[in-house]
């Protein structure tokens, strides 16, 4: 029966529920086992939730009107804020902190009956792409533990690709759902900036960051991304748009779009299986009679470096409020202000983290703000200007996800080689548009790999729904979750 | 680039204490980051200019007043607290 519980997706496992033909506490108890026996292993999470998972599955079974999630055992990464359970960012600084309220992603979900089953493991304030730069501990590629599960979204990635989890909650600032995502096999939805309130995300880069949800389908993906997304008086920033019912408005005709694509020239630093799934998926699009138009980002080689101005300035300005007095650590002993600020942020941050606060405090000191934040916001405008001018020409675009497969834990010890890894995801983020990674192929050995499709600003609902039809076809090649042991 | 990257300006700056080894392990990835962030510099911007629209503009909110956290919880999560104050060093010194 357990084994059976775990087979099923989000939205089956909420009908039995609602439909009082499966308990939620049976749920509950085949997560909860399943997470015993894979945890050791994979180490998805921060924390496991296994009494609020109870209480919630108690409440629930004796609940007449269930909701759309009724029974769903979901993971959170542990950026995103969940009142009386301890939100860590992964981070020595945040290690003890219990918060008060739940970020407005959370309330939403549980306003539907879903159960948090646990916090999930990240790089230390979803500074990194591999969940190495966790302070304490990394995560592994439940396909192969040797490999990494991606990052910063690699605990929410790697709990779902191992049934630790039937769906997740994470990030992306820069590429952290999606990279994640096509790291484990899943799908990885980036909403538009404003499409969903950041409300209870603790800030890393406030411009650049959005909630998003980490599923094995694209259906499932839709319903939570609906479930979320929407208005909140808590975050000015988040869109008055409508929200449509993306769960619904699934497999609509899909010839005739036009595709725009990477030329061969654009994507040379990308491994050839990757590249050879790219082409054979635009190749099958056209015989579908979706047209292919290649499109010119000139930019595009641009947007890392504009990146990593603007997304370490404002961590550099985010990150100040962590300073030992309202909440988290604290240094102990007896000294002045200053030096208390300056002992606890030293014992409290990572080698990540730290890089980063120095190079965003760099970029806005006085002498080198127009040089280097100045400059990074003129080319951030002009990267958004050469996307809105494509979208004029094609609806969607088609990219790898990212530039190679799952690597070894411990392969990129230099920061720039490991920043390399967002180079198809970054620009999305500074031209604030969504893109979901979808899983397509996989590699001789078997580890995942997938490719992003990018939509104009709040065109969520063509991105999903081309992303659905390219799924039902490529499913029937059929997909074999493998199970490597340590070597 | 190493004459314009002042470690020990920016250490200050961001209120982080680096151990001399931690600062000669910082010090090359950093300058290699910041120089290779430089190349932004290959862009011609001069004439490029932003729009006011094209940046986020922020809506004023109703000023009401809401009530907010009960001072006990936020007091709850401080790391040093004293009756209904957080209770931090001393920031004057005595001479």
């Amino acid at each position: 029966m357990s084994s059976a519980i775990l087979e099923l997706d989000l939205i089956e496992l909420v009908n039995f529920v609602r439909r009082g033909e499966l308990r939620a506490s049976e749920v509950v108890e085949a997560y909860l086992n399943n997470i015993k026996e894979k945890e050791p292993q994979v180490k998805a999470f921060i924390t496991v939730t296994e009494e609020h998972a109870w209480q919630k599955a108690k409440d629930l079974d004796e609940k007449k009107e269930k909701g759309r999630l009724a029974g769903a055992p979901l993971a959170i990464k542990d950026n995103i804020l969940t009142a009386g359970i301890r939100t860590t960012c992964a981070s020595k600084i945040l290690e003890n902190y219990v918060p008060p309220y739940n970020a407005t992603v959370v309330e939403r979900l549980l306003a539907e009956d879903a159960i948090i089953i646990g916090k999930t493991n990240l790089d230390e304030f979803a500074m990194g792409s591999s969940t190495e730069n966790s302070a304490f501990f990394p995560t592994r590629n439940p396909y192969d533990l040797n490999k990494v599960p991606g990052g910063s979204s690699g605990g929410s990635a790697a709990a779902v690709a191992a049934r630790e989890a039937v769906a997740a909650l994470g990030s992306d600032t820069g590429g952290s759902i999606r990279q994640p995502a096509a790291f484990c096999g899943l799908v990885g939805v980036k909403p538009t900036y404003g499409r969903v309130s950041r409300y209870g995300l603790v800030a890393f880069a406030s411009s650049l960051d959005q909630i998003g949800p980490l599923t094995r389908s694209v259906e499932e993906a839709s319903l939570l991304l609906e479930i979320i997304a929407g208005n909140d008086p808590h975050d000015s920033t988040s869109s008055k748009l409508p929200v449509p019912e993306y769960s619904r408005r699934l497999g609509q005709d899909v010839s005739g779009l036009k595709i725009g694509y990477l030329s061969e020239e654009k994507i040379k630093e990308v491994t050839p299986e990757i590249k050879s799934a790219y082409f054979s998926l635009l190749h099958s699009l056209e015989k579908e009679g979706l047209i292919l138009e290649p499109v010119d980002l000139k930019l595009w080689a641009y947007a890392l470096p504009c990146y990593y101005i603007i997304a370490p300035s404002e961590a550099s300005s985010n990150l100040a409020r962590y300073d030992g007095v309202r909440y988290g650590f604290r240094y102990p002993g007896e000294y002045n202000l200053r030096t208390m600020y300056s002992l606890t942020r030293t014992a409290g941050f990572g080698p990540e983290v730290k890089r980063r606060i120095l190079i965003g405090t760099f970029a806005l000191s006085a002498g080198y703000y127009e040089a280097y934040y100045g400059r990074a916001r003129l080319v951030r405008r002009l990267i958004t200007r050469e996307f809105q001018e494509t979208f004029n020409q094609v609806d969607l675009i088609l990219t790898p996800t990212t530039p190679e497969p799952p690597f070894d834990l411990g392969a990129k010890m230099d920061p720039i080689a490991m920043y390399l890894s967002d180079y198809f995801t970054v620009a999305v983020n500074l031209a604030g548009l969504p893109a979901l990674s979808l899983p397509v192929d996989s590699t001789a050995e078997g580890l995942p790999l997938g490719l992003q499709i990018i939509a104009p600003a709040f065109e969520e609902e063509r991105m999903l729904n081309l992303a659905f039809f390219i799924e039902k076809k490529v499913k029937s090649k059929g997909k074999n979750f493998i199970w490597k042991e340590e070597k | 680039m190493s004459h314009e990257f002042d470690l020990d300006h920016l250490c200050e700056l961001a209120h982080l204490y680096l151990d001399p080894e931690e600062k000669e392990r910082l010090r090359p990835q950093l300058e290699k980051i910041v120089a290779w962030v430089s190349q932004l510099k290959e862009l011609p911007l001069a004439e490029t200019i932003i729009e006011p629209q094209e940046e986020l503009r922020l809506p004023l909110r109703p000023d009401l007043v809401k009530p907010s956290f009960p001072l006990k919880v936020v007091l709850e999560a401080a790391p040093e607290k004293d009756e209904a104050f957080i209770k931090v060093p001393r920031v004057i010194q005595e001479k």
